[in-house]
């Protein structure tokens, strides 16, 4: 049976990776590998550190085979010709695919599209209360056994330990007394001084034995319990405030019949990459993601159903955007899941993705639903798609109206006429402004 | 050897009684036919997350943690995905328990396949190594008594250590001895010539005034007496550098013996990569021919592992494939010696029609594979065996390539250009990259650990035997990047002291390296040419 080998190992190569530079030894250098994937030819490149050894140079012989005679280069085409060695001339693919981890596409976000970092918004929200430390006094719902007893057994040791050394003083002094009245020294007066001197001091011993006998633990006796005030201790709490508000991203789909399957696929793209975004800047709380399909009603979809669901019938974003509305206020909407939703503004910061290719035969109303919406919502971002010629008004409309909201980065706008303009889309969105 | 060698098929913690049964079917077959001499073998079938891990590590099931173990298990994923390189099978020794009776029990770690047939193949394939492991003088000789033991100790070891001392300070000495382990001695190779001074000290003393020479002299007599740092020359400059450093501290001389101890033994593995692989799939494709297999499943199995098992004539490959090479070394030998074509007889046959026509009928092929296995090492099988009819027939599309320095913004490979096609260039190169595992032999000549009586460290450049491959001295030469590097960044570190390196440049004019401050490496002639 084989019990994970490599373990840790391979969260040591990734960061060892990261802090190449900082090492005292080594370098990063790339391992391509080509291949196949369905069908299509790949190369995977591969980080891989190279640590110096004393080995041959370039001049040593080696062993290879293939085609080519005595004097021909081992790589025709290699070197010769700019152009071509760029193609790769090993007679491998050219595609280029790499692999990414979550992480590294975080980071491919934050520093290569560079992103702006999303701050969540304030709030005070008593969160969980703790109990990190105990006290002499308290109420008695608060008090603990445990500590209590534990403080008795330390306070038993030490008091033993103290009457012990009494005990050990009070037996030597007696001790001195008697060999002083066995000297015959003294007069008869100071003899009485000093029987009474010892029978003071035998007193006050009886007494610590008495005391010893009370507390001392013995080995192989019941422990002795006896509890005094000094030893009660109850918990002390402590309220932990959470200080971020949670985040709710809300699609918005269009269903009308003009949709095509690219728009689709973009769509679907960039909600993912927005949804890993979020989640990346809401580390300490919730993000919760709604989908909400449109044609000429609206209602909320669960996230499987969202996808699958076929174009067909007109375009109104009004009633979408009405489901918003009655997310806030609490009122019931149409919907397929099982939860009304109820987005209080004060604890949650709203972000409105909505795709659509712009069609849409009530352009005024929709806007004066949005103009009522912005004051509740983080941000709102509208991607169209139109990889057709046919180009809407309603983007050209949503710019004139929300131009001052525009310029401060809560509507944030973007037309898509190439699916490969993904990641620019991405960057409109979250991206830095100006500049 | 075991007489009858007790076989288990495992799955998970549990024996799979059907699979079991397969095997040590499998087993009395390839004893009875192929006189394989098999150890008791505990195999593993292990699903392909578990192979990349296992391989990752060589094989073992527990080892040190270092980053090196994850590139390589990322790497092995990335190609079994891409169909790059399937991983079948990885065999190790295993825990020595039966020593005394000379039980030398091997551990056999098996990819599900999904072909059953596959599988009983790879099986097949499993005894080849386990042969291997069993016979072979080399094997033998750097056979750990208790690998897994050691493993788990310094697995255990290294975690303690990072505990006290932080993992960057753990991950740096494991570094440095990954980039030195190169620098051991594998044949145990004590003084061949003397290594001759080069200076003359007594040519200094006529020179100097009297006084001066008495002085001389002194020093002289008093060095005399001091006991020289090492006695003779050594080659094992990496546990040189271990036992007499002053540099390290304690725990640095510990991971750094661990890492050599660990290092040596899988690194051994190099001097026999091609009599091992090549037994291995020879044993696989006798296997798939005699035992009764469906022609249409061998044909499948052939055509999977086709790749694997091959060195290409239209495309360009770099290095000899040791399945192939292997494989076909010892087929050629099953032939030459079934025909008795070999000794006297044989070589002084001149004409071609009675040399193709030759056959003794004596049937001794496969009695002189066994006998391979028994007593060759990769070198040695090269040597003996790579014939130049085995050249012309079978291996003629090997070549021999060199290349030269690169230009600024040029790769390496670009160089590089074919240099022979010939039979003695191409059997030299490839009995190069076997002497000493294809490395440079580098020594501490005799006090070389006190040169100058200051302490600095003296390495010395071997030379020497080379002039039987007949490779000169100029094409040795170092990779001058790389072993600055080694020199500043692992050698210096660790000795603490200046390092000095004799090499020679690639105009074949010996060059003393030396790096007295870890920053920079200096280089100054040294000697004639």
């Amino acid at each position: 049976m084989i019990i994970d080998p490599v373990g840790s190992s391979k969260k040591k190569y990734r960061k060892r990776i990261q802090d190449a530079k900082k090492k005292a030894i080594g370098e990063v250098k790339y391992y391509q590998l080509g291949g196949l994937k369905r069908g299509q030819p790949i190369i995977v490149t591969i980080p891989i550190i190279h640590i110096p050894h004393i080995e041959y140079g370039p001049w040593a012989p080696g062993v290879a085979s293939g085609p080519g005679e005595e004097g021909d280069p081992l790589y025709p085409g290699h070197g010769d010709d700019e152009d071509e060695s760029h193609e790769g001339g090993k007679g491998e693919g050219d595609a280029i695919y790499e692999e990414m981890a979550m992480k590294d596409l975080i980071n491919y976000l934050k520093d290569e599209l560079e992103l702006e970092m999303i701050k969540p918004g304030k709030r005070k929200k008593k969160e969980r209360t703790i109990y990190p430390a105990y006290s002499p006094r308290g109420p008695d719902s608060l008090f603990d056994l445990d500590e209590t007893i534990d403080a008795m057994m330390e306070r038993h040791i030490v008091q033993t330990k103290m009457y012990k050394r009494l005990e050990n003083e009070l037996m030597k002094n007696i001790e001195d007394v008697d060999i002083k009245i066995v000297s015959e020294n003294y007069s008869q007066k100071d003899l009485e001084t000093l029987k009474d001197e010892k029978d003071v001091l035998e007193s006050r011993l009886s007494r610590i034995r008495k005391d010893l006998t009370d507390i001392e633990f013995e080995k192989g006796q019941k422990l002795k319990i006896k509890i005094d005030d000094d030893d009660l201790r109850y918990k002390t709490s402590k309220i932990i405030w959470k200080e971020e508000k949670d985040a709710i991203l809300i699609n918005f789909r269009d269903l009308s019949g003009s949709i095509t399957k690219e728009d689709l696929e973009a769509s679907w793209t960039v909600s993912k990459l927005t949804d890993i975004w979020l989640k990346d800047a809401y580390k300490d709380s919730q993000v919760d993601v709604a989908y909400v399909p449109h044609n000429d009603w609206a209602w909320e979809e669960t996230e499987e159903g969202y996808y699958k669901l076929m174009p067909n019938g007109g375009t109104s974003f009004t009633p979408a955007y009405e489901i918003v509305h009655d997310m806030i206020k609490g009122n019931d909407y149409p919907r397929n899941t099982q939860v009304k939703r109820n987005i209080n503004p004060e604890e949650t910061d709203i972000y409105i993705v909505q795709y659509s290719d712009g069609g849409n035969w009530d352009t005024d109303a929709a806007l004066d639903s949005i103009e009522r919406l912005l004051p509740h919502v983080t941000r709102f971002c509208y991607l169209e798609t139109s990889f057709g010629d046919w180009k809407s008004e309603y983007y050209n409309k949503l710019k004139e109206r929300f131009s001052d909201k525009i310029n401060d980065g809560s509507v944030r706008l973007y037309r898509m006429q190439k699916q490969e303009q993904t990641w620019d889309a991405l960057k409109t969105f979250f991206g830095k402004r100006g500049g | 050897m075991v007489q009858n060698p007790t076989i288990n098929v495992m799955r998970g913690i549990l024996v799979d009684d059907e699979w079991t049964k397969m095997a040590r079917d499998i087993a009395s077959f390839c004893i009875e036919k192929y006189k394989l001499e098999l150890p008791d073998i505990n195999f593993h079938i292990i699903g392909a997350e578990d192979l990349y891990s296992i391989s990752a590590t060589g094989g073992w099931n527990v080892s040190p943690q270092h980053w090196s173990l994850g590139e390589q298990y990322w790497i092995s994923k990335q190609q079994h995905e891409l169909g790059l390189g399937q991983l079948y099978e990885i065999v190790v020794p295993s825990e020595d328990t039966k020593k005394d009776l000379g039980y030398h029990p091997v551990d056999a770690y098996v990819y599900d396949a999904s072909q059953d047939y596959a599988k009983r193949l790879v099986i097949a394939h499993v005894y080849g190594h386990a042969h291997m492991f069993e016979v072979n003088p080399i094997e033998r000789k750097f056979r750990p008594d208790y690998p897994q033991g050691y493993l788990a100790y310094a697995k255990k070891r290294l975690e303690e250590l990072e505990q006290q001392v932080g993992e960057d300070g753990v991950e740096r000495i494991m570094d440095i001895s990954e980039s030195l382990f190169t620098l051991v001695d594998w044949y145990h190779m004590e003084e061949v010539k003397p290594y001759e001074e080069e200076e003359n000290v007594w040519e200094k003393m006529l020179e100097t005034p009297a006084e001066k020479s008495r002085e001389l002299k002194k020093e002289l007599t008093e060095r005399g007496d001091k006991k020289p740092l090492p006695e003779k020359r050594d080659y094992d400059v990496f546990k040189f550098i271990i036992n007499n450093s002053t540099k390290v501290t304690e725990w640095e001389r510990e991971i750094m013996e661990i890492m050599y101890n660990i290092k040596k033994r899988s690194y051994a593995g190099g001097l026999i990569n091609i009599v091992h692989e090549g037994f291995s799939a020879l044993i696989n494709l006798r296997y798939a021919l005699d035992a009764n297999i469906p022609i249409g499943e061998v044909f499948d199995w052939l055509k999977m592992t086709y790749g694997i098992a091959s060195q290409p004539k239209e495309v360009r490959m770099i290095g000899a494939n040791p399945y192939w090479l292997g494989m076909n070394l010892f087929l050629d030998v099953i032939d030459r010696w079934d025909k008795g074509m070999y000794g006297l007889d044989w070589e002084n046959l001149t004409d071609v029609e009675a040399r193709k026509e030759f056959d003794k009928k004596i049937n001794k092929g496969w009695e002189k594979v066994i006998e391979i296995t028994k007593v060759d090492d990769d070198y040695s099988f090269i040597d003996n065996y790579f014939t130049e009819d085995f050249f012309k027939h079978k291996a003629s599309h090997l070549l021999v390539y060199q290349g030269d320095k690169p230009d600024e913004g040029e790769k390496e490979e670009d160089t590089y250009m074919i240099v022979s096609k010939m039979y003695k260039d191409v059997k030299n190169a490839l009995l190069f990259n076997k002497f000493n595992n294809g490395l440079p032999r580098i020594f501490i000549p005799k006090n070389g650990g006190d040169y100058d009586g200051l302490g600095h460290l003296m390495l010395v450049q071997d030379f020497s035997r080379y002039d039987k491959l007949d490779i000169l001295q100029e094409e040795l030469t170092l990779d001058l990047k790389d072993t600055y590097k080694t020199m500043m960044d692992a050698l210096y570190p660790v000795w603490g002291k200046p390092v000095h390196l004799i090499t020679t440049t690639n105009e074949g004019q010996k060059i003393m390296l030396s790096t007295l401050d870890g920053i920079k490496v200096k280089i100054t002639p040294f000697g004639s040419k």
